[in-house]
């Protein structure tokens, strides 16, 4: 599993894992996200069991395990959180935080231990002794209890699956390159994964108010600098919800 | 902390779960036969009322046939609760083999790795999923053992009992002599339940020894794996 660091001023670390050559050939490529605080780590939608073994040893490279306190699940999603059990496994004090609406739900993941249940307005992601990780709600963007992530220090959002893209298994840098190009690979799977316009519109504007240097999503290329702006736009504009036919159209076929 | 041993296991955990469902579905037809027991003690108590006075023997067979589906009612809510319980078993023991095997590769993983902070974490919870894993495979010894004696039980208490009252009713409809046509349905329909109880119980019987078997020599490979473990320690 290949890794990058994308922020680091000594005391907050980013780092991205992703693109597993390793993972099964029908297991779709998952970024794993740790950040880091004064040593202490928290695992940003950690993965689902099929990535967990080359997480673990990607990881370790990077911070000792044991140093990390917290996982974050941003939804319910298998790839987000179903390797629970096996981090339990590893250290059974950590912490799982998840959307409320799931906090039932993920512990049939396995693991024995109850979820930490995130409000629907979200609040602060307590890591080590920082306290400036903002938890922002992105509901129906695509689960109907959904989080993404914001640091102000980093200027880093992780956006989830906003922003994911199914790429071709030609393995493309960990940056978007080529905006225009990269929305060959976005525009299908918003189309189809995110419901609701109302919502997409609501977590735009949430985060225009920020200042964001980087926007990284759970699937796919991350995006720097002003193609995190070309990504707002296009996201507003496009029609969501929109990739199945009407029974009529499909009759019509 | 072997893989291959793993791949057994897998294979050992997908026969026994596949034994456990073969016993749940031998003893699926009893629910009927249970209907069926209730049924003739109904129809023996009215056969019974029929015969007036001279019917006051067979009243007997009626009240000991009812008494029998009361207790098989009973023993079959016990049977059911050790599936459960033999269900949860296999499942937690599947779920800890899963688990096994995963934090087997990340230790594969860990020493390709050159910085290995994770290997002494990965190590320790090996140990601990193997410790819970074997604690699973004692449970399941246990449960099992637990059904053999629930089989038993449904030897004793419903098919001995209902091929006694079989025998019971045959003389006591010898003893009413003409009048005993009135007994003749509720002492065939006996006869071909208590075969019937008879063949489920001695299926299940065997399938819960098969199971026994597996679980055991699964005991020994793990007491096996283990030695050869601290050996090469």
């Amino acid at each position: 599993m290949k890794r990058t660091t994308l922020y680091d001023d000594g005391n907050r670390k980013w780092i991205v894992f992703g693109r597993d050559p390793s993972r099964g050939e029908n297991v779709i490529d998952t970024n794993q996200f740790l950040v880091m605080h004064d040593g202490r780590g928290a695992l940003i939608d950690p993965g689902g069991v099929e990535v967990f073994p080359s997480f673990v040893g990607a990881l370790s490279a990077a911070i000792d395990p044991a140093d990390v306190d917290i996982l974050f699940a941003s939804h319910q999603d298998p790839d987000i959180i179903s390797s629970l059990a096996l981090w339990l496994d590893l250290k059974p004090e950590l912490q799982c935080l998840a959307p409320w609406t799931w906090a039932g739900f993920i512990p049939h993941f396995g693991g024995g231990r109850p979820v930490v249940a995130v409000p629907d307005e979200g609040g602060t992601l307590p890591l080590g002794s920082s306290r400036d990780l903002r938890i922002v709600p992105c509901h129906y963007c695509h689960s109907s209890g959904h989080f993404t992530v914001y640091d102000p220090r980093a200027k880093i959002l992780f956006s989830s699956d906003i922003g994911a893209a199914l790429l071709p298994e030609e393995g493309l840098p960990f940056f978007v390159e080529d905006f225009k190009a990269h929305v060959n690979y976005m525009e299908g799977f918003h189309k189809r994964w995110m419901p609701s316009n109302a919502a997409k519109n609501d977590w735009i504007r949430r985060v225009r108010e920020l200042d964001i240097d980087m926007m990284v999503p759970q699937h796919g290329s991350l995006f720097r600098g002003d193609d995190v702006k070309r990504f707002l736009d296009w996201f507003e504009a496009l029609e969501v919800g929109v990739a199945i036919p009407s029974a009529e159209a499909m009759a019509a076929k | 902390m072997s893989p291959p041993h793993t791949a057994n296991s897998l294979e050992a955990t997908r026969q026994i779960r596949a034994g456990a469902v073969a016993i749940h579905r031998t003893f699926a037809p009893i629910h009927e036969l249970l209907a069926e027991v209730e049924r003739l003690a109904l129809n023996a108590s009215v056969a019974c009322g029929r015969l007036g006075g001279s019917g006051r023997s067979f009243a007997t067979v009626a009240r000991d046939l009812h008494a029998t589906s009361t207790e098989l009612a009973r023993r079959i809510e016990e049977v059911e609760s050790v599936f459960a319980g033999l269900a949860r078993d296999v499942a937690a023991w599947s779920e800890s083999e899963r688990r096994l095997s995963i934090l087997r590769r990340g230790i594969a993983c860990a020493h390709a790795t050159p910085d290995v902070k994770s290997m002494t974490l990965l190590v320790a919870a090996e140990e601990r999923v193997r410790r819970e894993l074997d604690s699973h495979i004692n449970e399941l010894g246990v449960r099992i053992t637990s059904l053999d004696g629930h089989v038993d039980r449904i030897r004793w208490t419903a098919v001995r009992q209902t091929r006694y009252l079989c025998i019971l009713a045959s003389i006591e409809k010898a003893h009413l002599g003409e009048q005993g046509e009135a007994v003749e349905a509720v002492v065939s329909a006996m006869a071909v339940l208590a075969d019937r109880l008879g063949a489920v119980e001695e299926e299940a019987r065997d399938r819960v020894l098969a199971l026994h078997m597996q679980v055991r020599r699964l005991q020994r490979a793990q007491r096996t794996h283990r030695r050869i473990e601290v050996q090469a320690a």
